[in-house]
């Protein structure tokens, strides 16, 4: 983001130039507007620069831009006649080339820094929030907001060794900027130092050891280039981000830093009087070479998918001062002005063509591609279990995937427990989401009861979503699992309509269900017993399909459910089941006729013991003649007449023959067939 | 004797006409149709039973036969008279028992299908990928190298720092996708990312994100526009203004910023829009050549466009939702109205 301040621009582009012409114009090339703000008689603007356009960060590059869209320029900063001569300056500068780009400094003699800054200057910098010092520092911060170059000075005659050296910080220090503040340094931190002592968080903030003070007679005014991301690491590590560290960061047009440093010299005579010294200072250890660049016309209108001709490219890039050469047949040479460290490679200046041209100018024109339809198996699978669960009644919700950290003791689960993981983030933005969760019980159990503190009780709920474990054969050293997982209490049909009680979900709802969304893709799967510990004793079993575990169902503990915020409010019993997509796979299912004769069904009422499974009840039935189509358990039930370890179980047995008309004759046979075989292997019996 | 029978048979019905229409309730409606329809006509058959010639007999039978016919119809008429009252007061429907329901959708899946359904009719085929993700494919090889300032747009959650990380954007599939596939590509990789912000009614440090990639000869910046103009137009209303302008990706080139008129004002502008009439919907791009080439693609061939959007704060104006966070509190009182 870059504030500028309106009366400043119109130095540039003018007096007569609206606010809203101004709006609109940057807005068009790409830079929104974030806000104004009016003050005195001025007004302050806010603009999104993106991280590739620091030429923005000033006012001179907003004005470029916003003549240039009416192809009018900017006259360029003038030319000093100063050469440089290293030798002769009066102090002596050592430059790692690593860690700066240009490093350029002139002296300044006999100057009166107690002179009150010019009126436009001090009002200018109030405008943009940068409070007054004196005059040589107002005008380093003036020239900054101006041009874009950020300026360093320092009291020359404070520097006794007279000597600058630009380099990494080899030790641990602390120092005391400029405003005031400790600052500990870290090795690799760059400094400007003389001697042993710190001048300078090179391109951050300066120290108060040589700070220009309103008594300076003498003072090194440095414009400098700084290595972008030895900036970016250093501000970073001292979280000091400063006007002039923003711009490095970014970076700051190296070509134009040698003018700006005599435009600001001249600034400060011209206010505090004194004299430039002839001898000068500058290196250059990466000088921008590349001033040209090639563009292809051919490669430019495929690209944007426009038929543009050789001119109407050049007057597109010359009215943003691009100037062009024709190199050969279909290409350019193009001279990049120095300020566009954006414009890198060919694709840049197509950018630049197609902004220039405007993007509204480009017809659209709907491509004509051929490539196939990729199945993705997962995402389908979820669609099936997102539509088959909404039409069960299921609610659909997304939560967070961080968990609290604690919530794998809350769950009783361990390490090395299937559930576990520690995948714990190192940022998180509190202690509450922090654990990638490997299982979804804890994000639709808090669910569940939040929805009951606001009244919506009695609720089946789901997610589709993932589960996150380690797994080192992962490049991640993360494994992923799409998961589905729906919970469920309290009252599924309430009384009334025929109904004389309210019928509340029952463990058999969740089997019944897991059973229609399994039945759904056609696929198998077996049941088999487990030991979650957050699940009621008894209650949880694996969901094994393939031989392979991918799932478990359960009803919560109540030792769990008492930790849980809310849920006091679920009084009833919660089931749980949560399965892993991959598990699953969709199978062909095959329509076959059955028989042309009438189906007969007949309900027995059995009385067995409750640990007789019963399926293996329904299996003796079921293979008792090959008339036995199908065996559905319709109830389970017990009452105080029943001895504790019996409960009686309704079968409905469907009889169908491919062959001939049934008759009770034949069924009777088959009915004597599988009591006698119930009551001898299982002593399971008709209930009289 | 059959004129007579003819004769008596008119009389009757003049005399059945009359009664009728003078009839009031229902119960004196079905005591005429007990007279006439059952009794009378009873008598009339027994009568052409004893009619021995057969002209005769047709031609009795006739007038019987129209006379039943023509009192049913007549009945008929005066009972769903009665009827069309009687029925209303048998059930009340304004009753809605209410016991068999189905579930809601979340919102912003809601919304996303709304937008897959578009792409995929335009031949984009769904691809997905992990969430914890590596910094290469959700930074380097998208043309954002470390300490790059573009690193400050979106703020990662790690976990180990500075390798794994939560993506900040589905890009990082685009980038595995094209690993493993030569052009041409058509792909939308939808999912969740993660960026440090705390909650709050506008923030949530995890959002809904689509993006789009579709890379293969001669695909251009115009190709762009109009996938994107059809996509934007097809799920807001074909009368749905769009206008692109220049913006900033590191791994686009040119990049475009999609704006369309503002589904609340339409254009015209209010407090949802900032006063602009706009609203910012769409980042996209020119695969950027530095992106194609490190997934080994050839630049000389190749070119293909991106895009991607949030889902959230679409989601949050189409269904007129205040609080963003509210996606993820999950109050199924709220989804029950969509």
């Amino acid at each position: 983001m870059f504030k500028f301040s309106l009366k400043w621009l119109r130095d540039y582009c003018g007096k007569d130039i609206s606010f809203d012409e101004i709006i609109k114009k940057l807005r068009i090339q790409g830079f929104e507007f974030q806000g104004s703000q009016e003050i005195n008689d001025d007004v302050l603007t806010a603009i999104e620069v993106k991280a590739n356009r620091p030429d923005m960060l000033s006012h001179i590059g907003i004005a470029r831009e916003i003549r240039a869209f009416d192809g009018l320029s900017i006259p360029s900063i003038t030319k000093t006649a100063i050469k440089p001569n290293n030798d002769l300056f009066p102090l002596k500068i050592k430059v790692n080339g690593d860690i700066c780009k240009r490093f350029s400094a002139v002296k300044l003699s006999g100057i009166d820094a107690s002179i009150k800054t010019p009126q436009y200057i001090s009002e200018r910098l109030e405008i943009m929030g940068i409070n007054s010092v004196n005059a040589v520092v107002d005008i380093c911060n003036y020239v900054m907001l101006d041009l874009g170059q950020p300026m360093h000075c320092y009291d020359f005659d404070k520097l006794i060794k007279k000597e600058l050296i630009i380099d990494k910080l080899k030790e641990n220090r602390t120092v005391i900027t400029f405003s005031g503040e400790e600052v500990k340094l870290n090795p690799g931190d760059i400094v400007i130092s003389e001697g042993d002592e710190i001048k300078c968080i090179a391109g951050i903030i300066g120290t108060d050891s040589a700070s220009v003070l309103t008594k300076t007679e003498n003072l090194i005014l440095e414009s400098a280039v700084f290595d972008e991301v030895s900036i970016r690491l250093t501000s970073r590590r001292l979280k000091i981000s400063t006007p002039s560290s923003f711009r490095f960061e970014r970076g700051v047009d190296s070509r134009a830093s040698f003018d700006i440093l005599f435009k600001c010299a001249e600034m400060i005579v011209d206010v505090c009087g004194g004299k430039i010294e002839e001898s000068a200072f500058d290196v250059y250890p990466s000088k921008e070479e590349n001033e040209f660049l090639n563009l292809n016309i051919k490669h430019n209108n495929s690209l944007l998918g426009v038929e543009l001709s050789e001119k109407q490219i050049i007057d597109c890039l010359e009215k943003y001062s691009f100037n062009c050469f024709k190199e050969s047949e279909d290409i350019l040479k193009v001279k990049i002005p120095s300020y566009r460290l954006d414009i890198k490679q060919e694709v840049d200046l197509i950018e630049e063509v197609a902004r220039i041209y405007g993007y509204d100018n480009i017809e659209p024109i709907m491509p004509t591609i051929k490539t196939q339809y990729n199945k993705n198996d997962i995402w389908e699978k979820s669609e099936t279990l997102r539509k088959t669960l909404i039409g069960l009644g299921f609610h659909e919700t997304i939560n967070y995937s961080f968990i609290p950290q604690d919530s794998m003791d809350l769950f009783k689960i361990n390490p090395g427990e299937s559930l576990y993981s520690d995948i714990i983030l190192q940022n998180p933005i509190a202690g509450a989401y922090s654990l990638m969760r490997p299982t979804m019980v804890y994000s639709l159990l808090n669910c569940l009861a939040y929805n009951y503190s606001i009244g919506n009780s009695n609720i089946g709920i789901f997610e589709l979503g993932k589960v996150y474990f380690r797994n080192s054969d992962f490049e991640t050293g993360c494994e992923e699992k799409d998961t589905c997982a729906f919970i469920m209490s309290g009252i599924r049909i309430p009384r009334g309509f025929g109904c004389d009680k309210d019928i509340k979900y029952t463990y058999y709802d969740m089997l019944n269900i897991l059973k229609v969304i399994f039945d759904e893709f056609g696929q198998e799967f077996e049941l088999k017993e487990n030991t979650i510990k957050f699940c009621k004793d008894g209650s949880s079993y694996d969901i094994i399909t393939n031989k392979n575990r991918i799932g478990f169902i359960g009803e919560i503990d109540t030792s769990v459910l008492k930790k849980i915020n809310n849920v006091k409010l679920i009084k009833d019993k919660v089931f749980y089941c949560e399965f892993y997509l991959k598990g699953i796979s969709e199978k062909i299912k095959k329509i076959k006729f059955e028989s042309k004769y009438p189906p007969i069904k007949r309900l027995y009422n059995l009385i067995q013991k409750k640990d007789i499974k019963s399926c293996k009840v329904v299996d003796i039935i079921k293979s008792s003649d090959e008339i036995v189509r199908d065996v559905t358990v319709r109830d389970i039930y017990s009452d105080k007449s029943f001895p504790e370890d019996e409960h009686a179980v309704l079968y409905e047995v469907n009889y169908c023959s491919k062959h001939f008309t049934l008759t009770s004759a034949k069924i009777e046979q088959i009915e004597d067939t599988f009591l006698k075989e119930l009551s001898d292997k299982y002593n399971v019996s008709l209930k009289c | 004797m059959s004129t007579n029978l003819e004769l008596e048979i008119k009389a009757k019905m003049t005399e059945f006409e009359g009664k009728l229409l003078s009839s009031k309730t229902l119960k004196e409606v079905l005591s005429l149709k007990d007279e006439y329809l059952k009794k009378y006509v009873k008598l009339l058959y027994s009568k052409l039973k004893d009619i021995k010639a057969a002209e005769e007999k047709k031609l009795f039978g006739k007038s019987v036969n129209d006379f039943k016919k023509h009192c049913e119809e007549k009945i008929d008429i005066a009972l769903n008279k009665f009827n069309s009252i009687e029925k209303k007061s048998e059930y009340d429907v304004t009753v809605f028992k209410n016991n068999i329901k189905l579930g809601c959708g979340h919102p912003l899946i809601k919304f996303y299908k709304k937008i897959e359904k578009v792409l995929m009719g335009m031949g984009f085929s769904v691809v997905q990928g992990p969430e914890i993700e590596l910094d290469k494919y959700n930074f380097e090889m998208l043309n954002i190298p470390s300490h790059h300032p573009a690193r400050d747009m979106q703020d990662t959650f790690y976990v180990s720092s500075p390798n794994v990380l939560l993506r900040s954007h589905t890009s990082s599939v685009q980038i595995r996708t094209m690993e493993k596939i030569s052009p041409p590509v058509q792909i939308i990789s939808p999912g969740t990312v993660y960026r440090v912000d705390d909650i709050d009614p506008q923030h949530t440090p995890m959002f809904y994100q689509i993006e789009g990639l579709m890379v293969a000869e001669k695909i251009s910046f115009s190709n762009l526009k109009a996938v994107l103009i059809r996509l934007l137009k097809e799920v807001f209303g074909e009368e749905t203004g769009v206008r692109f302008r220049p913006t900033y990706y590191p791994y686009t080139e040119p990049s475009a910023a999609i704006d369309m008129s503002c589904t609340q004002c339409g254009g015209k502008g209010c407090r949802t829009c900032g006063y602009s009439g706009w609203i910012t919907v769409l980042g996209s791009g020119m695969v950027h050549p530095n992106v194609l080439k490190v997934v080994g693609y050839d630049i000389e061939k190749y070119s293909g466009f991106a895009f991607g959007l949030g889902l959230n704060r679409l989601a949050l104006l189409y269904y007129g939702l205040d609080e963003i966070r509210k996606f993820y509190e999950n109050d199924i009182s709220l989804w029950k109205q969509i």
